[in-house]
């Protein structure tokens, strides 16, 4: 269930992505965290399947940027688009999540952890995000998503160099 | 907190080569810290942005970080800007002189102003991130370290609500234009 969270561009994505979520009205929030565990679930049933080795950890860090910049610009996302973004986020978090284990029932296990864990981790930022979203006219979530876009430009950045 | 404590987390073994994410983290957010012209020149956006007020205390320090990156990438790419040591030590003299004078620039001057700067100030950070680093964990630590000398900064800058505050600010951006006059000096004779 950690392992969303203790990879660094699944705590970017899921920032970021809390942050479009998290300012929208409870019901489009909902949707959105919706469409991320369908993703996840996709990817993760990609990942059962055998898909070999894919560049989603760098979609995950596009996404991030484009989470980001709407957060520190105060962009309002239409629905439709926030729902495909947090899709398309869900599929590349299950992708980047193969199971570290080799024994079926425990990579099984593995699967449906990394999945509750990236949902549950997501709704509470989101959550956590409403809550302080009118804090100093949403100072606050502008800066941690100018903070958010930086860091996935220069991770980019860095990944492509290497 | 918790983008700090998400990506000091010990790594997922299925990311194998990814690098030490703690050590990472810890090194990004070093980077900056040991700089003195960059910490001279952060707080120096901070104290400037207190010092115009709204919205100029929240917009610095939401656009210096984006174009901040757009400048690491630059150093990454070892795209040639000549002479960014000169650029960042400007950086401090010209930032500390709108504190030290209490000067009052539009806000789309003191964008394009900071803005200017924080190209210099990302691709000198930028040319120097090591390769081998986990790249996020570096960059995050990275960010976080310049957000939070602004936070610094802009703390300190809330003293001006207060007449004797507002002369310890200016002398502040005084000692930070005069730091930057040296950064400078050792920059051209380097």
């Amino acid at each position: 269930m950690l392992h969303p969270l203790s990879t660094p561009s699944h705590v970017v994505v899921l920032i970021g992505l809390g942050l479009i979520g998290g300012r929208m009205v409870l019901s489009a929030g909902a949707a959105i965290v919706a469409a991320f565990g369908l993703g996840v679930a996709a990817g993760l049933g990609a990942i059962a399947s055998g898909v070999g080795e894919t560049p989603a950890s760098d979609v995950l860090l596009a996404a991030a940027t484009l989470c980001g910049v709407t957060a520190a610009l105060n962009l309002t996302v239409p629905l439709p688009l926030a729902v495909t973004v947090a899709l398309i986020c869900g599929i590349a978090l299950g992708l980047d999540s193969p199971p570290e284990s080799i024994l079926l029932r425990e990579a099984v296990a593995m699967l449906i952890g990394t999945l509750c864990g990236g949902l549950a981790a997501l709704a509470m930022i989101a959550f956590f995000v409403s809550t302080i979203a009118r804090l100093w006219h949403g100072l606050l979530l502008r800066v941690a998503g100018s903070w958010i876009t930086a860091i996935a430009i220069l991770a980019l950045a860095l990944r492509w160099a290497a | 907190m918790l983008l700090v404590w998400a990506t000091a987390a010990a790594p997922a073994l299925a990311h194998g080569g990814g690098g030490d994410v703690a050590a990472g983290f810890a090194g990004g957010f070093a980077h900056p810290l040991f700089g003195p012209d960059h910490v001279a020149a952060m707080v120096a956006v901070g104290l400037w942005g207190a010092m115009l007020g709204s919205p100029a205390i929240w917009v610095l320090p939401i656009a210096f970080p984006l174009v901040m990156a757009f400048g690491g990438v630059l150093g990454i790419a070892a795209a040639p800007i000549p002479r960014v040591e000169v650029g960042v030590a400007v950086s401090a003299i010209m930032l500390g002189l709108m504190v030290a004078f209490a000067l009052r620039a539009p806000l789309a001057v003191a964008i394009a102003l900071v803005s200017a700067f924080a190209i210099f100030h990302g691709h000198a950070h930028g040319a120097e991130l090591p390769r081998g680093a986990d790249a996020i964990a570096f960059s995050a630590g990275f960010v976080v370290a310049t957000g939070l000398l602004h936070l610094c900064g802009i703390g300190l800058g809330l003293a001006t609500r207060w007449p004797t505050g507002r002369l310890a600010v200016r002398f502040v951006g005084a000692g930070i234009a005069g730091a930057g006059a040296i950064f400078l000096r050792a920059a051209l004779s380097s």
